[in-house]
């Protein structure tokens, strides 16, 4: 029988040097992408940049049920999925944001998303093979994840910080086109030709350093949202148990008594030195490192609990 | 399972763990909630020729080496044949000294070798669910660590805690040494502690 836990506000609300990482990523960015328009208006592709940009702002805007589409995930009712509806229900109250919709995806592997550009606008949703894998604790853990996205509005700021580097993706595209066909033409000019080879070359500057950053960026609101989700669930190891076992590196743990055991082990006495050839097998690095975060919330959690 | 490795497995002799068991009671009672059942025992394993009754008769000999002043003990045996040697005290450090001692006394008649654990019971109130869980934590001379275990409702079910387990394991792992590959965190199922 599953209860819900209380919630019970802490101290996970906040994280002051991933608050300031964060800000610093997105200042960089946001000089970077100061630098490139600036760029763009100097050198006379002022129509060739607005054009693109509307063009993404469209997509932006088209997002939200294209993402759903992507993934094979379908909008279900809470008389559909009555279980999934409570947990969502239970973490949106204790988040305070309005409740997203609710989606299941058929995609055969276990996963969850969050999407949408506001919090209005917002789904969260899950694969029907994640519900098999996890109980329920870890699944309320990663949906809390995904609902600390929304409350977080990370979909926003990933989409605003990605926005220029799509931007300078198809800005290079269009460029490198003008470059193989419209160069011909304008050879006599010579000046327009060396202008489009540096836009290029700042574009694809441009496209590195921001994809780096955005990715940095991402990563600090993975960090982010699980410890959102350990201020909305107050239970951090049932989240990494959940990334541990969406990895596969499940911990095995004996079921054999000990008094059983020994007499086995005496057989293999190799297996008392298990552990180095444990680390060989090494897992994925982030989620190491989130699963080591997480076991740092769990050290200040059990004074709450 | 490897990022419980990340630091080096906590390596404690009989001795050094015994003293640092003593050690936790404020942090395991106070902070963590765990009260200790004010018992402790030693799990010896027969030898292959040996019935329960001359386990019994050899370990009983053994602890007449024990200071029957400060502590008092009793020998049990279980189903599997194997010895409980259970020491009761008021608190915590003198069960703690108690297992020590055992150790010793053990050791200096030849049973130290079988000595397969020593298991500290402890009561843990889950506010949240209401309910009562009983923690184990088994001192394990063989990875010279402690390795927790929770069973999980009815005993004859032979279900564990694991979740429970990891984070009892993460809350004392500064304060107690641990053995955090969890492949060696073996149950004992139907104890009479």
């Amino acid at each position: 029988m599953f209860e819900p836990a209380p919630f019970v506000p802490t101290q996970f609300d906040k994280d002051n040097q991933l608050r300031t990482r964060m800000l610093i990523t997105m200042l960089l960015l946001g000089s970077l992408y100061g630098v490139f328009i600036w760029f763009a208006l100097a050198s006379g592709l002022t129509i060739m940049l607005m054009v693109v940009v509307v063009m993404v702002l469209v997509q932006f805007l088209l997002s939200d049920r294209m993402v759903l589409s992507s993934m094979r995930a379908k909008v279900v009712t809470p008389a559909e999925a009555p279980g999934l509806h409570q947990i969502v229900d239970r973490l949106v109250l204790a988040a305070g944001i309005p409740k997203p919709k609710v989606a299941i995806s058929d995609l055969p592997i276990p996963n969850a998303f969050a999407t949408g550009r506001s919090q209005k606008h917002a789904a969260v949703a899950v694969t029907q093979m994640l519900m098999d894998v996890l109980d329920e604790d870890e699944l309320e853990a990663v949906l809390a994840h995904e609902i600390s996205h929304i409350k977080s509005k990370d979909v926003v700021v990933m989409t605003y910080a990605s926005f220029f580097l799509i931007v300078a993706a198809m800005l290079s595209t269009y460029l490198m086109f003008s470059a193989m066909f419209g160069g011909m033409g304008r050879s006599r000019n010579g000046n327009s030709g060396s202008i489009i080879l540096v836009a290029l070359l700042v574009t694809f500057v441009v496209r590195i350093i921001g994809g780096m950053l955005v990715a940095t960026l991402s990563r600090y609101r993975e960090f982010s949202a699980d410890r959102g989700a350990t201020a909305l669930t107050n239970r951090p190891m049932a989240l990494a148990s959940a990334l541990q076992k969406l990895q596969g590196a499940i911990p095995k743990v004996p079921h054999q008594d000990l008094r059983k055991a020994e007499g086995m082990n005496a057989f293999f006495i190799m297996s008392a030195v298990g552990p180095g050839l444990a680390e060989l097998f090494a897992s994925h690095p982030s989620t190491a490192k989130r699963v080591a975060r997480l076991q740092q919330y769990e050290q200040q959690a059990a004074f709450l609990r | 399972m490897c990022f419980f490795l990340k630091r080096a497995p906590a390596h404690a002799t009989w001795g050094q763990a015994m003293l640092s068991m003593g050690g936790v009671a404020e942090r395991l009672e106070k902070q963590l909630d765990t009260v200790t059942t004010r018992e402790a025992a030693v799990l010896v394993r027969p030898t292959d020729d040996q019935s329960a009754t001359q386990t019994r008769a050899e370990m009983e000999r053994a602890l007449t080496g024990m200071d029957r002043t400060l502590f008092r003990f009793d020998v049990t045996m279980d189903d599997s044949g194997y010895g409980w040697a259970i020491v009761k005290g008021a608190v915590l450090g003198d069960v703690a000294a108690g297992i020590n001692q055992m150790g010793e006394v053990f050791t200096a008649s030849g049973l130290g070798e079988r000595v397969m654990a020593a298991i500290f019971p402890f009561m843990w109130h889950d506010s949240v669910h209401q309910r009562d869980h009983k923690i184990y934590w088994l001192y394990q001379p063989r990875v010279r660590g402690f390795t927790p275990f929770v069973p999980d409702g009815d005993p004859s079910n032979e279900q564990r805690d694991h979740d429970l387990e990891i984070r009892m394991e993460t809350a004392i792992r500064r304060d107690l040494p641990t053995y955090r590959d969890t492949s060696e965190w073996y149950p004992i199922w139907g104890m009479p502690i």
